[in-house]
Parts: C-alpha cells; sequence; structure tokens
C-alpha cells in the first residue's frame, strides 16, 4: 500500500518537474521523502519482505487473543514438553503452556518493550540534544561529559544496575531502557543543531522576531526528524535485544509472564536446552528475525531518508 | 600532541568521577537492605552487634558521606568487603581479570581474523557472491541476540556433537592443563568473535572502496604495477590504518556482550562477578567491576586514539 501510495506521488513529481519545464527552467524538483521512500522499498525486495514480515508480526501479536489457542500462562500438566503438533503447534514447555499461544502473547510484551523504550529515549534524547546543541555553553559541556560517561559503560553493566534496583517487571524494563539509552540520539541531535543554528535562514528567522523555543521546535526540529527517526529504528532493534538479554538473566520479564526473552530463559535449565529445544527455539529465532527486519527497515529509511548518507554500504 | 593526552586523560577522570557517583546512587537508592539479607538469624537478636556490622560494612551515615569514605578507601586500594563471601572485593576482581582478559582478547583476535578478510574480500570484488555472504554475515550477527546464539552453540557442538564441553573454564578433578582450558574456551570464545566480527566486515568494506577510488590507485595500475602489488602495498595499508581506532572503539560493546556470554557458558570472569553482585546488591563488588570496567574503557579510547596519531602522521592533536 505504501508503495501504491508512493507511487502516485512519484507520477505527481514528475508532472510538476515537466510543467516546471514548460515554463522554461528546467529545475526538477527533487523527490519528496514519501517518493524516495517507496522507491527504496521498491528497490529492495529484502526490505520489501522485512517490512511484511513486521507488518504481520505486528498484526499477530496485536491480534494475540484471536490467533493464540491457549492461555498463555495455563500450565497443562498431561501435555508438558510436547513436541510440535496438531493440537500444540509449535509444542509445549517444561511447564505444559503452550509455546504458540506464549509466543504471540510474548510478542506482544516484547514489541511493547521496546516501541515504549524508544519513544521515552527519543523524546529524551531529542530534547537534550536540541537544547544542547541550540545553546551551547556550559550546559553543552556538562551534557556531553554525562553523555561521555554513558558511552564509557558497556551500557549492559547500566543497565543491569538499574536493573536490580528496580526489580523485574515490565514497566521497570520500559523505564530502564529509555532512561538509559537517549545518549546516541542526543549526540546524534545536538550535531545537527550545532550545524543548523549557523544557517542564514536562522539569521533570517531571528531577524523577523522569531523566539528560541519556536526557533527550536518549528525551525530546526523538523530537519532532523528524518534522522532521528532512522536512530529510532535501530534503537527499537536494540531495545527488543536488550529486553530478551535483560529476561533472560532474571531482570526483565519475569516468567510466567511471557516475553521472548523470558521465554529463552528456560533455556538457563541444562534439562529444557538439551531436551526441549522447540520451547527456546521459536522466540530465539523470531526474535532475531525481527530483529533482523528492523534492522533492514532502518537502513533503507537510512538510505531514502538521509541526505548525507553514503551510497557505498 | 602531550597537551591533548594530558587533556584526555583529565576528561577521562572527570567522566569516572560522574560514573562513580552515579553508580553508588543508583546502588543506595536500592529497596532493601544488604545486610539484612545476609545476616544469619540468631545474630539478628543482638541489637549492638548489628550496630558493629553495620559499622564494619560502611553502611552508617548519609550517602554523601558513604561516598566520601568510600572514595577514600578507593583510594588506597580498597574497595571494601564483599558482603557475600567476606573477602576483599579487590581481591575476588583480581582473580576473575585473567579469565575475562583470555577470553575477550582471544574472541577480539578471531573477530579480525573473520572481519577483516571478509570486508577486504567484499571490497575488493563489490557485488561479487563473497560480498552478498559478508553482508548477509553482518547484518545476521548483528540480528541475533549474543546469549542465542551462545545457546545455540550449546545445544549443538556440545550437547549434540560433544566436540566442546558445554560451561565452565577447566574439567573438575582431571587433567586440567592448557589443552583443557582450550576446549573450554573455544566455544566461548568462538561465539564472542562472531558476534564483534560485523562491525569490522563492514568497517573494512567501506574502507577498501574508499581507497579504490583513490587517484593513486589509478596511478599505481596505470604505471604497470601487478593487481597482488597494488593490494597489498597502496590499497591495504591505507584502508586498513584507520582498525586502530575501530579495535579500541568495539571494546565497550565487547565486554558488554562478554557478560551474558560468561552467564551462558558459565566462564568465571568479570562478567559473571558483575551480574552476581548486581543481583545480590553486594555493592562493594559491584561498584568494583563497574569502575574497573569504566577505566577499561576510558583507557583504551585515549590509548586508541593516540596510538592512530602516531601511526598516521596526518593527524595532528592540538
Amino acid at each position: 500500500m505504501l508503495a501504491r501510495q508512493a507511487e502516485s506521488v512519484d507520477g505527481a513529481g514528475e508532472a510538476t518537474g515537466l510543467a516546471a519545464g514548460e515554463h522554461g527552467r528546467a529545475v526538477r524538483r527533487p523527490p519528496g521523502a514519501l517518493a524516495r521512500l517507496g522507491a527504496a522499498f521498491r528497490s529492495s525486495p529484502t526490505a520489501l519482505v522485512s517490512l511484511i514480515f513486521l507488518i504481520v508480526l505486528f498484526a499477530l501479536t496485536i491480534g494475540a487473543p484471536l490467533v493464540a489457542r491457549y492461555n498463555p500462562t495455563t500450565s497443562v500438566l498431561t501435555d508438558f514438553e510436547q513436541p510440535p503438533s496438531a493440537k500444540h503447534w509449535l509444542g509445549t514447555d517444561g511447564a505444559g503452556r503452550d509455546i504458540w499461544s506464549r509466543l504471540v502473547w510474548g510478542g506482544r510484551n516484547t514489541l511493547f518493550i521496546s516501541c515504549s523504550a524508544v519513544l521515552i529515549a527519543t523524546t529524551i534524547g531529542t530534547l537534550v540534544g536540541a537544547v544542547s546543541g541550540f545553546y551551547r555553553g556550559i550546559l553543552d559541556g556538562v551534557l556531553m561529559r554525562v553523555t561521555d560517561a554513558f558511552l564509557a559503560f558497556p551500557s549492559i553493566v547500566l543497565i543491569l544496575m538499574l536493573a536490580s534496583v528496580l526489580g523485574p517487571s515490565i514497566v521497570n524494563v520500559v523505564l530502564v531502557l529509555g532512561v538509559l539509552s537517549w545518549t546516541g540520539i542526543a549526540r546524534l541531535v545536538r550535531g545537527q543543531f550545532l550545524l543548523l543554528r549557523e544557517q542564514d535562514w536562522v539569521l533570517a528567522a531571528r531577524a523577523v522576531g522569531v523566539g528560541n523555543r519556536r526557533l527550536i521546535f518549528r525551525h530546526l526540529l523538523p530537519h532532523v526528524l528524518s534522522q532521528v527517526l532512522v536512530a529510532a529504528t535501530f534503537g527499537a532493534a536494540g531495545a527488543a535485544l536488550a529486553e530478551a538479554s535483560l529476561s533472560y538473566l532474571g531482570l526483565g520479564v519475569k516468567p510466567p509472564t511471557p516475553s521472548w526473552g523470558s521465554m529463552l530463559s528456560d533455556a538457563q535449565s541444562i534439562h529444557v536446552l538439551q531436551s526441549v529445544p522447540w520451547s527456546w527455539l521459536a522466540p530465539g529465532v523470531t526474535l532475531t528475525l525481527a530483529v533482523l527486519a528492523i534492522n533492514y527497515v532502518g537502513d533503507t529509511l537510512r538510505r531514502a531518508l538521509d541526505p548525507y548518507a553514503s551510497t557505498a554500504h | 600532541m602531550w597537551k591533548y593526552a594530558v587533556r584526555r586523560t583529565l576528561i577521562a577522570a572527570l567522566v569516572l568521577f560522574l560514573i562513580s557517583v552515579l553508580d553508588f546512587v543508583f546502588i543506595n537508592l536500592a529497596p532493601g537492605d544488604p545486610l539484612q539479607a545476609m545476616l544469619p538469624p540468631e545474630t539478628a537478636v543482638n541489637g549492638a552487634n548489628i550496630q558493629a556490622l553495620y559499622e564494619k560494612a560502611g553502611l552508617t551515615g548519609s550517602v554523601p558521606v558513604r561516598y566520601l569514605r568510600w572514595v577514600n578507601q578507593v583510594l588506597h586500594g580498597n574497595f571494601g568487603t564483599s558482603f557475600r563471601t567476606n573477602q576483599p572485593a579487590t581481591t575476588m576482581i583480581r582473580q576473575v581479570i585473567p579469565a575475562t582478559l583470555l577470553l575477550t582478547v582471544t574472541a577480539k583476535i578471531l573477530a579480525l581474523v573473520i572481519g577483516v578478510p571478509l570486508g577486504v574480500m567484499s571490497g575488493l570484488r563489490e557485488r561479487s557472491w563473497i560480498d552478498q555472504i559478508g553482508t548477509v554475515f553482518s547484518f545476521v550477527s548483528t540480528a541475533i541476540p549474543g546469549f542465542f546464539l551462545a545457546i545455540v552453540a550449546v545445544f549443538v557442538l556440545a550437547v549434540h556433537l560433544r566436540w566442546f564441553p558445554a560451561t565452565g573454564m577447566r574439567s573438575y578433578g582431571q587433567d586440567t592443563g592448557p589443552l583443557d582450558l582450550l576446549r573450554h574456551l573455544i566455544l566461548p570464545a568462538c561465539v564472542l568473535g562472531v558476534l564483534s566480527a560485523p562491525g569490522y566486515v563492514r568497517y573494512t568494506r567501506t574502507a577498501v572502496l574508499d581507497v579504490l577510488g583513490d587517484d593513486y590507485i589509478r596511478t599505481a595500475r596505470a604505471k604497470g604495477l601487478r593487481e597482488r602489488r597494488v593490494i597489498w602495498r597502496h590499497i591495504l595499508p591505507n584502508a586498513l590504518m584507520p582498525l586502530i581506532t575501530v579495535i579500541g572503539l568495539g571494546i565497550p560493546a565487547l565486554l558488554g556482550s562478554s557478560v551474558l556470554i560468561e552467564q551462558v557458558f558459565a566462564w568465571p570472569g568479570m562478567g559473571q562477578l558483575s551480574i552476581n553482585s548486581a543481583l545480590y546488591r553486594d555493592y562493594p563488588v559491584f561498584m568494583g567491576t563497574a569502575l574497573f570496567y569504566a577505566l577499561v574503557v576510558l583507557v583504551s579510547s585515549i590509548v586508541t586514539d593516540l596510538a592512530y596519531a602516531v601511526a598516521n602522521p596526518r593527524i595532528r592533536y592540538e
């Protein structure tokens, strides 16, 4: 649908170009963001497949109550450690819970966590980056040293620390990941703001009396949004991986609540690892494919939206 | 350059201080009392005893006072006593450093051995099958959760094929020579190496492609040099020089993924110690490990920058 929509926009672009030509000016309007997106997705089958995969995944997890065939947390003791069958599509785990049902419900939690964490991180990062890039001065220095401190840590150590302080729960995972992963986006936005604030049109806007706040939010911010979107996409992949790591260590989503990470943590038992491989393969493979798809989509977005992205890779 | 080195060191010290404050505040915000959980029930009866224990563990006074006391200790080379094992934290940390060093250095070497040749070949033959393999490899190993790759490796290579032991660093009560250590090391080091390789593939590929477009390569070819000589003498030295920086920048990520890999393989290193002390709120030890990580990362980033300046005379720091 996106492709078709973009196509029509593309067509419109051509028409404008021709029209401009008739007026004797050979200036072709550069294609708009949506057109570039459409072209990028159409030119790369992998990206298109990834996008479709993600849409299906989101649909399945949002429709979890409809597609799950059993309660994800109810144990049926007569049915434990069943290999995949017609009755249990992906088998059952060590506690007799249906893995397909846990997979879709767990996906709901994992995707919810990564999307909300990214939303928090992006908001904080954009604000901090915009303010420190715009005003510079002492504030900027302090902010940059703080992000240095964040970057100097293997982030997992910091995440572990806060997670162990707050205790395991879905909300806490969102908080921990959101609060601790904004630094990359802050640096990105700051860097762009440092460049943008020196532009002539900023001076022009100031000259006609545009205030600082309006300048930041209405004039400068729109210029960095596409790059922020790209960073947020990769951030979502990172957050999904971090959720899995935390839950695997017992600091994230707590069993029996399903999430892809908490399902994977079953494999900490050597018995499950050895004899019930379907119980950890399903969430592991799904998570890997999801992250792969998000990264492909992110890569395509970057190439389509970021005018400075090199075409070499 | 010395001025630059001094300035970087001062900034690093500031960052280290910020980290220590951050750590300390976090860990002291924790609900519950670390000592309470450790005490055997019968000691709880005696109030004076407990007071003495708290004082010994440095748990009295306000958070800033405790922080200053702790900094004073640390500056004297003492990270306090573990709540869990009653050993000095410094000793515990010193014991696990060799294991982590062995694992991460081996993994780094493996990552370079996998990543650089793959990246060079991908760059030299853009859009060939090897380039495709390189791209798929780096996308997949970036997307796969490290511990999941580790679980799959244990399942296939240790549980089913029985080629390697699944966990630990040495076998119990058997021959524990270097060969035994090597057998234990291969699996975690390979997993960690594969996880860190994609950065090198991507970097090397781009660097080679960049250099290929430069004029001096055309000159070298135009004067009739053989392709092999062009590659080894002209392309590679220029493309691979900045690898020094990339190696340094990868250190935090490497340490981060080693934390989880150590957990899966029960490798007795820093990562395990750090996770366990975080889980049990053993904060003298946790603070020690966290500061150690930060110190390693900061020092390596300074050394990386300076090494790059030494290797590349075009770089000048003021």
